[in-house]
């Protein structure tokens, strides 16, 4: 199977620090990787560099075969992937439906239809909120909080809420940065199980997360960083194991919390 | 449709009673505070709903009413020609102030839009001709006054023509942001970062509802020209770019209803602090309401309702009790 996205030897510096030294993955349609690492490893810059944020020094992404080498981050989700934010990104002054309608809504009917209130404009509307609140049943958000803005719902809603609005653009690629921080664990078996259905339905799903027991429960693979290098990548039998991890100085023994260098 | 009808009603006593009510003094005052209105919800539209600071109200405003003044002096247009040509030409400043002043954010968008002001207006000062006719310098020029079949427009018909256009933008502008573009405007303002990675390129956003805004109020600085038959470059006044921001804040930012109160209230409450023989008071009153709104309410009074209610309304449903409202409102 020919991969979904590819990573190839891309390389990032600011100043001095290399941030990225030379990285290659890669992603298949339907399987969940999870991108590991201590803090400061690269690993956001790495996502920053998938989604078009950060423009490499050199090396190449390319999504289906096609290189995203001088696209935006508009213009790279617009041909399929979809990020969350490590540190939540909602839309504050609109409610639940809204945030979601957003990501499903664009293009949908033109600013002159909205401003004459012409026929494209309420079927338009009506197919908009209709297809958002579907995508925020899909991923078990309460009827009754739709109308509630961000800063009102519990943090787990919140987390749930800007899963939902990257599912809204039926990406080909997700890419989760730290989906269950936060979280409590009791949540994680859902979470977990919500990305596995993502990913069954095709997408390739990238999860940058600390906790072992969460990766080993949603990831097939694994990709292990640390100061901006590949040091493992694999099946959870071909890489290191916690205690292995731990050993080298990379994480906690209890596999929780974020490994520190 | 109920709701409409509604609308339509209010909007016609809106209309009909200030022409049986008022005296010609204060049915001027009114028509100069609806045309504040207008250039107040363009400028509501840029620093209330995108967070773009931009102090370049005053120089589309006079845009707006040199070209109805030049429009009807040296090309014989009638007065709704020079309104719509005022908008096209505000819409064309727009665009060019906007190529490069977009680049920047915040307070360098600030300072680069209020050197468009200065420039502009030195430049009216400096009394340069243009087309073959001259454009008054600091001496200004007249507006003729709008006719109709001949005859000069009443202060009654004026009024008619003011109101039914500063009810045609609150309608565009109702329309535009209950719609997915007014989603969008309020994304861009929260998240840019989370907008721009769902697809949409914030570059061309940006400058529609930059253009979009000049449009409106060069619209009303047309209306200003024809409403008050002489302008000169004061209209280019950057204080009047502040006023127009402080009507779009008073009256709470990012609220439909936002700049028609803050207009009337900039407008006439100094008039009203006048007659009673309070003068002075009307600078303390401004004072006054910014502080209340800036407190309270900085994102309108409509938000505000509606945030009180969502807080009703999270903590009934139980989601999750801990987290429920953790936020407070207004200010914080």
């Amino acid at each position: 199977m020919a991969d979904l996205l590819e990573v190839v030897e891309v390389r990032k510096s600011y100043g001095g620090v290399q941030a990225l030294k030379s990285v290659s993955f890669s992603l298949a349609a339907g399987e969940v990787v999870a991108l590991m690492g201590p803090n400061g490893a690269g690993k956001t810059t790495l996502v920053n560099v998938i989604c078009g944020h950060t423009r490499p020094d050199g090396g190449v992404v390319r999504l289906d075969g096609r290189s995203l080498a001088g696209m935006g981050p508009a213009r790279v989700a617009r041909l399929g992937i979809a990020r969350t934010f490590q540190n939540l990104c909602l839309f504050d002054h609109l409610t639940a439906v809204e945030n979601v309608a957003v990501a499903v809504g664009l293009g949908a009917y033109r600013v002159s239809d909205a401003i004459l209130r012409r026929w494209a404009f309420r079927a338009g509307e009506a197919d908009i909120l209709g297809r958002a609140e579907k995508v925020l049943d899909a991923v078990g958000f309460p009827p009754e909080a739709r109308d509630l803005t961000p800063p009102m719902l519990p943090y787990g809603l919140r987390k749930r809420l800007e899963l939902a609005r990257a599912l809204a653009r039926n990406p080909k690629v997700l890419v989760l940065d730290e989906p269950v921080a936060g979280m409590n664990r009791e949540e994680w078996p859902a979470i977990a199980g919500l990305i596995r259905a993502v990913a069954a339905s095709g997408v390739g799903v990238l999860v940058i997360e600390h906790h072992w027991p969460f990766v080993q429960q949603v990831g097939q693979r694994g990709v292990f960083m640390a100061h901006g290098s590949v040091i493992a990548q694999g099946c959870w039998s071909e890489i290191l194991s916690p205690r292995e991890v731990v050993g080298r100085g990379l994480g906690r023994a209890d596999g929780v919390g974020a490994p520190v260098l | 449709m109920k709701g409409r009808l509604g609308r339509v009603l209010v909007g016609i006593l809106g209309l009909v009673l200030p022409l049986g009510v008022f005296n010609r003094y204060v049915l001027y005052l009114v028509s100069l505070a609806l045309v504040y209105y207008m250039a107040a919800a363009g400028t509501d539209l840029l620093v209330g709903y995108t967070d773009q600071l931009s102090l370049a109200g005053a120089a589309f405003f006079g845009l707006g009413a040199y070209t109805v003044a030049l429009g009807s002096g040296l090309l014989h247009q009638s007065w709704a020609e020079g309104v719509l040509a005022a908008a096209a030409v505000g819409a064309m400043g727009g665009m060019v102030l906007g190529l490069p002043a977009l680049r920047v954010q915040h307070l360098s968008l600030g300072v680069s839009t209020l050197a468009g002001v200065v420039v502009l207006n030195t430049w009216f000062n400096a009394s340069p001709s243009f087309l073959g006719g001259s454009l008054g310098g600091s001496q200004g020029l007249v507006v003729p006054a709008p006719t109709i079949g001949g005859h000069p427009l009443s202060s009654r018909w004026l009024w008619a023509g003011i109101y039914g256009s500063a009810a045609a933008v609150w309608a565009v502008e109702r329309n535009l942001i209950r719609s997915q573009y007014g989603r969008i405007l309020w994304a861009l303002k929260d998240s840019p970062l989370a907008l721009e990675s769902l697809g949409t390129a914030l570059a061309p956003v940006k400058m529609g509802v930059f253009v979009f805004s000049s449009a409106l109020i060069a619209v009303a600085g047309a209306w200003y020209g024809l409403l008050s038959g002489t302008i000169d470059p004061t209209v280019f006044d950057p204080n009047l770019s502040i006023t127009l921001i402080a009507m779009a804040v008073i009256g709470g930012s990012g609220w439909e209803m936002g700049p028609l109160v803050g207009a009337l209230f900039v407008t006439v409450l100094p008039q009203v602090f006048a007659l009673m023989g309070f003068g002075p008071w009307a600078n303390l009153s401004y004072a006054i309401a910014f502080f209340l709104t800036l407190r309270w309410a900085p994102e309108g009074l409509g938000r505000r309702w509606s945030r009180a209610w969502q807080t009703w309304r999270a903590a009934r449903i139980r989601l999750g009790r801990r987290d429920v409202g953790g936020r407070p409102l207004g200010g914080g």
